[in-house]
């Protein structure tokens, strides 16, 4: 028998590889050849004018090492410890915008009245381009005549300069991006997974005399458990790498870098200053990072869900 | 049933015959020629390119209008070898171009149409490299105090003269500011702070051990302290536009629309500003600072790509459009000043008012008037360092001005000590 049909699966596969090429060739030429040059370019010195000049390891040390000045140890690259902790601190935005999302599936899996019109209206912000919504909460934060500081002075209250204070310009868009974010994909998400809870487990958990967080804690949230970790596995991976255009339309990157994030960075680096070399560094050691965590995400996290 | 085989081949050569026949064109040469303005600058380059071709038949120029992030798109161009033959540059990238060797050297071409109209001291120092040009200059004024005359003599504050410094600009902002508490200014900001650079060159200040072949940062000296406490006293005085005003609402709409009583710029803004103001305006020199009224310039020039196919035709274009003439033209388009001393102060300049005040624009250009904290490859980045630390000096007033310039320090050296394949130290 294997006799018989070797030659038509070999045909088969002949036939698939065919149909795979395209996207194979597109796959290789515009995906994995460049992620493989740009490691290659991480270890050079690059102005893509002239040839790239090999560094070895020097843009690496440069990066992430430190070196002892009369004040002590100093980071060879402050920036870029200061860059990864606006990326971090942005991350905050992570287990509010899940729970938010939860909140809004969970208030909109009921039977309201407009549920449709609920749905739509919170899943609006996720299909209007980010351009477009950059710059409507730039025009929300304004101190001048702003939406939210004009708001804030009817309440007696005077409100700070929202994108342009050290302290404030970093919360400012972890508000914008929970209003972008708590109606989006992770709610699409929760309200899927919450229909897929069997109407049995409550009803059971009722008769037990369980009340609405009983029944939440006990049947609910280990039912969404897989659904919660693919959102923070995902939302994790997408913030290590976002910032870069509510940085590049709202603010900069400023106050003096206090918006910048590393994926802001790199493209400054090679876009505006054309150290291609050096922002493939960036780049490499980003990957390392998300890499990292996503693994460490997978070790305990995959574990305590399937727990 | 062959198919008869001369028929076919009469067929097949009868488009080669009948194209023979067509008596030939003159060949015109075509140079592509890259640029960034506003429409109306647009019309006025259109009306110079067809004056150009008008006398160069064999010419054609096509315009290659780039708006944003023009350097970048540029750049992308050089890397694919499909550079326009003819570049517009401003001057924050003219080291880093010529000295990567895609600019082509232009100084006999300057020689020829300076021979007997010699360039302005300004724009000679700002693109002359070790005797050599890669550009050559189009503009390269100053900037001048544009000045609300109706804010001012409402408030009774005296206009500015010779004897205008910094610090009386400090002492009148109060008066010029209604957002203040002056209820009879006219205008709700005395000033927009203007860019870090100009509080340096007021001061007498310089970064490094040369403007041009730096090799040692200098940057930590009182004058640089007294440029930074300038920048603090000014936004602290409550009078200069909050940072966050000014880029949600733009710079010189702020002045055009009567808000701002000072605002520092150079000639490009007066077509924005003509018909468009509901009060009398006028420009001054920048107030003066220790070192006097000295102040910061920008620049652009004409280059042709090093690897340009018709270098000859791109040549010819920039020595028309930089010549006396061209630069005639431009000037009358409404926001270049003429980089050449004899039609600088020319009446035919000096009477194209508003403002009144047009040699001031002029004078911006003579010696030791207006100058840069640095010349050379670079030029971009060490703008960026020095906007980055005002602007901390002006959202973090708690930080004393000794560790600002601590961490400009640092920030300059860190610059310098870049491997030199990224940064070419000189243009060669």
């Amino acid at each position: 028998m294997r006799a018989t049909f070797a030659p038509r699966s070999r045909r088969h596969g002949r036939t698939a590889l065919i149909f795979l090429l395209p996207n194979f060739v597109g796959f290789v030429v515009f995906t994995a050849g460049p992620v493989l040059v740009s490691l290659g370019l991480s270890f050079t010195s690059w102005d893509l004018l002239q040839p790239p000049c090999w560094v070895g390891f020097d843009n690496f040390v440069r990066l992430l090492g430190f070196h002892l000045s009369p004040e002590g140890w100093e980071a060879n690259d402050p920036y870029f410890w200061k860059y990864l902790g606006n990326t971090l601190f942005l991350l905050l935005g992570l287990p509010l915008n899940t729970a938010a999302s939860l909140g809004l599936a969970l208030m909109l899996q009921d039977n309201l009245r407009f549920r449709s019109a609920y749905r739509f209206l919170f899943y609006l912000p996720s299909v209007v381009s980010g351009v477009a919504i950059y710059y409507l909460w730039r025009w929300i934060y304004n101190p001048d005549y702003g939406l939210l500081n004009t708001a804030l002075a009817g309440l007696g209250m005077e409100g700070p300069a929202w994108l342009s204070s050290l302290s404030w310009s970093k919360p400012a868009l972890l508000l914008m991006g929970l209003w972008v974010s708590a109606g989006g994909q992770a709610m699409i998400l929760y309200l899927a997974a919450l229909s897929q809870i069997s109407p049995e487990l409550y009803e059971a958990a009722e008769i037990d005399g369980a009340g609405r967080w009983e029944k939440f804690r006990a049947i609910t949230w280990p039912a969404l458990g897989p659904v919660t970790f693919f959102i923070l596995t995902m939302g994790m991976i997408g913030g290590l790498q976002g910032g870069f255009e509510a940085a590049y339309v709202m603010t900069g990157g400023g106050p003096f870098g206090a918006t910048t994030t590393l994926g802001y960075q790199i493209y400054n680096l090679a876009y505006v200053h054309f150290q291609m070399g050096y922002a493939a560094t960036l780049a490499w050691t980003l990957f390392l990072l998300v890499l990292g965590i996503t693994l460490l995400q997978w070790r305990f996290g995959s574990r305590q869900t399937i727990a | 049933m062959n198919p008869p085989l001369t028929p076919l081949l009469v067929l097949l050569g009868l488009p080669w015959i009948l194209t023979a026949c067509v008596p030939q064109r003159e060949s015109v040469r075509e140079i592509t020629f890259s640029l960034w303005g506003a429409t109306e600058q647009l019309k006025a380059e259109e009306a110079i390119v067809a004056e150009f071709e008008k006398q160069h038949p064999g010419i054609r120029v096509r315009l290659m209008p780039m708006g944003a992030r023009y350097l970048e798109k540029l750049q992308a161009m050089f890397v694919g070898q499909a550079a326009p033959d003819v570049i517009m540059i401003e001057i924050s990238m003219y080291d880093n171009w010529a000295s990567r060797g895609v600019l082509a050297d232009l100084t006999e071409d300057l020689r020829k149409i300076t021979r007997d109209h010699p360039l302005l001291p300004v724009p000679q120092r700002a693109f002359e490299r070790n005797g050599r040009f890669f550009g050559i200059p189009i503009n390269c004024h100053g900037h001048v105090a544009y000045v609300n005359l109706d804010a001012f003599r409402a408030t009774g504050v005296p206009l500015p003269d010779e004897t205008w410094t910094w610090e009386k600009l400090l002492a009148q902002s109060p008066l010029l500011s209604r957002r203040h508490g002056n209820s009879l200014a006219l205008t709700d900001y005395a000033l927009l702070i203007p860019q870090f650079p100009i509080f340096l060159t007021a001061e007498g200040a310089t970064l490094f051990d040369s403007d041009s072949l730096p090799t040692r940062v200098t940057a930590d000296q009182p004058a640089v302290h007294r440029a930074f406490d300038l920048v603090r006293r000014l936004q602290a005085s409550g009078c200069a536009v909050p940072p966050e005003v000014q880029s949600d609402q733009g710079d010189f709409q702020l002045f055009r629309d009567g808000r701002l009583a000072v605002y520092f710029a150079g000639r490009w803004i007066v077509p924005e500003l003509l018909g468009k103001t509901s009060f009398a305006w006028d420009v001054f020199s920048v107030p003066a600072g220790t070192a006097g009224s000295v102040t910061v310039h920008g620049g652009t020039v004409l280059s042709v790509w090093s690897k340009s196919r018709h270098p000859e035709e791109a040549r010819a274009f920039v020595r028309f459009y930089a010549s006396q003439d061209g630069a005639r033209r431009s000037m009358l388009a409404g926001r270049y000043a003429p980089v050449y001393a004899d039609l600088a102060f020319q009446p035919e300049f000096l009477s194209l008012a508003p403002p009144r005040n047009m040699r001031k624009f002029s004078e911006t250009m003579g010696e030791g008037r207006a100058r840069l904290p640095y010349y050379g490859p670079g030029m971009g980045q060490v703008g960026d360092i020095l906007l980055g630390r005002a602007g901390q000096a002006l959202v973090q007033p708690e930080i004393p001005v000794s560790e600002i310039v601590r961490g400009l320090c640092f920030d300059l050296q860190r610059w310098l000590d870049q491997p030199r394949s990224t940064y070419p130290r000189e243009v060669p």
